[in-house]
């Protein structure tokens, strides 16, 4: 709803940020089923005991890993800006 | 935004098996549901879920669907080139993905409370995750 509501703002930078975390989220369904997959093969736990911590597992890891991209593409932004700025003052030189 | 190509080829790899990862298990469980016979579990662990799922038939087409949509509509909105060349299309998908998103929140939400297959032993742990995402 946020990332709308940006979109609906013209905040392009903060829409694309509130998609990737909804993204990141709606992807943690699909990192599920390999963690329940693992807690299936090695039978440890019954299915009551270890769907409650895969779908913590699944959904944490994409929203961290939505997180962690968000951080980096914005790192890189500032980079860039600070190249682009930095570049008139080399070429003189 | 400027990303090396590197980290974003690997990105997209990781988005694209998981939708497909996705996109499998709403197939899968569709299927069960319709053919359930056919596509079920027999015995364990997996027959008691699908048994969980096929109770709640209708509220589970309610989530898994839109859930479909979502995963298969939203890595579009993402290709800048997508974007670029039918930004109404952007605009129009975005806003069926919003509705897709609420659907399948409050459907979670109602599952978590309705289905029982859902790991009894912790309710209070899996009831909150929909709450929490």
């Amino acid at each position: 709803m946020k990332a709308y509501f940006y979109a609906k703002a013209r905040q392009i930078e903060r829409h694309r940020e509130w998609m990737i975390r909804t993204f990141g989220v709606g992807l943690g369904v699909a990192t599920t089923r390999p963690i329940v997959g693992m807690f299936f093969a090695f039978r440890r736990m019954t299915p009551h005991e270890f769907f409650g911590i895969a779908f913590w597992l699944g959904f944490t890891i994409t929203f961290i890993a939505a997180e962690a991209w968000i951080d980096y593409t914005r790192y890189q932004d500032i980079r860039t800006a600070r190249i682009t700025e930095q570049a008139p003052e080399h070429v003189a030189v | 935004m400027s990303v090396p190509k590197r980290a974003s080829r690997l990105l997209w790899f990781a988005v694209i098996f998981l939708v497909v990862i996705g996109i499998a298990a709403v197939t899968r469980r569709s299927l069960a549901l319709v053919w359930p016979h056919c596509f079920s579990g027999n015995a364990g662990a997996a027959a008691g879920l699908d048994a969980g799922f096929a109770r709640q038939a209708a509220l589970t087409f309610v989530h898994i669907l839109p859930g479909a949509l979502f995963l298969s509509l939203a890595p579009f909105q993402f290709a800048p080139g997508f974007r670029q060349r039918h930004l109404r299309l952007h605009r129009a998908m975005g806003t069926g993905l919003v509705i897709s998103a609420v659907i399948i929140g409050v459907s979670a939400l109602i599952m978590s409370f309705k289905m029982t297959s859902a790991a009894p032993t912790r309710p209070p742990l899996l009831r909150c995750t929909p709450l929490f995402f």
